[in-house]
């Protein structure tokens, strides 16, 4: 785990007590950020620990009024850094799951479907259509969505202006509806028993 | 912002696999603790420092009320964690500890969701391999969820999940002639009083066997108890597990909470 090879440095305690504050106050929010992202806990807590740890040997460059936009822009590169290191790994994973694969997954229990969301099928269409998104959209949809950043504070974790996050939000927008719609109407992809409001819109 | 641009997104915002509100603070997570001092070198308990008497007031009020509200969010998340399962035709099975990990809706069967995800297992349609150690925890949605874990892991609490209380079979009429209100109730005041004990104070394995045996004879169940696995230096006090298919308590180490 990343944290047990943190080099250890004692600092002034006024930037300590700073460092203190924005732990408290973020710590569960990037926690929660990696989490969404990541294949496991461990996983997610070795991000965060770099995140953090990354705060403490920069702590005097966070802007005190974008705390948190600053350690989730960390964030995203600590994964990104991850995530091309696991690709290789992860190319490998996916073939020898295809090729386990060979029943379609509806089929393999009658009682059963997969799903990205276990709370409805439209949310599990929401995450197949998300999932078929470039990663940049997928990203900023999230950040508006699941992280409740201000255009402002995405702005800062995407190194950009907020007139190009509105651009790149309602393009990412109008993406995922498009692939909402391929993916809700396909009766391959949806359990037979639909909710209401899909019957209606086919009505 | 149109109103079909409202609506997917509003489907997004349903579909956030991670409530941050069930997760916990700093303050209230060791895991958290030991991280923070593993940066800093510094202990956790010695709280904010400031070099200026008139700060100092003021961080310990900060460092106060982020306790008080981490106290009164474990409130939150017990109360939630006690409203246990509310939607019990299917179980989720995931095939890893994570919930971005592969995902089967299966319906549930009246062995409960351990036994119904361990079946799943079984046929092959959640992992490959033998079966691994189960644990229940209750999705935000109130569904069981169902994920390997190694004993001792937490990984209700490092998902952000409540631990199903008790691996009680849903409601259903086969599983009504087999537990009966009276079984519940005695499971249910097993479950309390063992997590009352347990969490009061660090019991090392032994203790923690005597005690778990004297509940289990009190509120009068047939059950045992199995140490998991040996305690170690690092997970010196005992924390349970309830396997009411398997009729036993289950004991693994875990750290000391520091406060």
């Amino acid at each position: 785990m990343a944290v047990e090879k943190m080099r250890v440095r004692r600092r002034h305690p006024e930037v300590d007590g700073r460092y203190r504050l924005l732990y408290e106050r973020h710590w569960r929010r990037v926690r929660a950020y990696a989490l969404r992202r990541t294949s496991c806990a461990s996983a997610a807590d070795d991000i965060v620990a770099e995140v953090f740890l990354v705060a403490w040997r920069r702590i005097g460059d966070i802007p005190s009024e974008n705390e948190l936009a600053w350690l989730l822009g960390v964030a995203r590169r600590v994964l990104s850094n991850a995530a091309r290191g696991d690709a290789r790994r992860n190319r490998l994973i996916a073939r020898m799951h295809e090729a386990a694969q060979a029943v379609p997954p509806d089929h393999l229990l009658p009682t059963s479907h997969t799903a990205g969301s276990p709370s409805s099928e439209a949310g599990e269409a929401i995450n197949a259509a998300l999932g078929r998104l470039r990663p940049a959209d997928a990203e900023i949809l999230q950040l508006v969505a699941w992280e409740e950043l201000s255009h402002a504070e995405i702005a800062a974790v995407l190194a950009c202006s907020t007139n190009a996050v509105a651009i790149r939000l309602h393009r990412a927008r109008q993406r995922l509806e498009d692939e909402f719609a391929k993916v809700w109407t396909s009766p391959g992809d949806i359990a037979s028993d639909a909710p209401e409001h899909r019957r209606a819109e086919e009505g | 912002m149109s109103k079909r641009e409202e609506d997917i997104l509003e489907l997004l915002r349903e579909a956030n696999p991670v409530d941050e509100h069930r997760l916990p603070l700093p303050v209230d997570s060791p895991h958290a603790q030991h991280m923070y001092e593993m940066i800093t070198g510094a202990p956790y308990g010695a709280g904010a420092v400031s070099p200026r008497p008139g700060r100092r007031r003021r961080h310990r009020i900060g460092i106060v009320g982020i306790a008080a509200f981490a106290a009164l969010s474990s409130g939150v998340a017990y109360a939630i964690a006690r409203q246990g399962v509310t939607k019990h035709a299917y179980v989720s099975c995931y095939s890893e500890d994570s919930l971005t990990a592969h995902q089967t809706l299966v319906a549930a069967g009246s062995g409960g969701p351990v036994a119904t995800c361990a079946a799943a297992w079984l046929a092959g349609t959640v992992g490959s391999g033998p079966v691994p150690n189960l644990v229940a925890c209750v999705a935000s949605t109130g569904i069981a969820a169902i994920f390997p874990a190694s004993p001792g892991s937490d990984v209700c609490g490092d998902l952000g999940l409540s631990p199903m209380q008790s691996a009680a079979p849903p409601p259903t009429e086969a599983t009504t002639t087999t537990v009966g209100p009276a079984t519940a109730k005695k499971v249910s005041d097993l479950v309390d009083a063992v997590d009352t004990d347990l969490r009061a104070s660090c019991l090392n394995a032994e203790q923690a066997t005597a005690s778990v045996r004297h509940q289990v004879s009190k509120v009068g169940l047939d059950w045992k108890v199995v140490i998991l696995a040996p305690f170690s230096a690092d997970h010196p006090c005992a924390s349970p597990g309830f396997d009411e298919p398997g009729q036993r308590v289950t004991l693994v180490g875990r750290p000391r909470w520091r406060r």
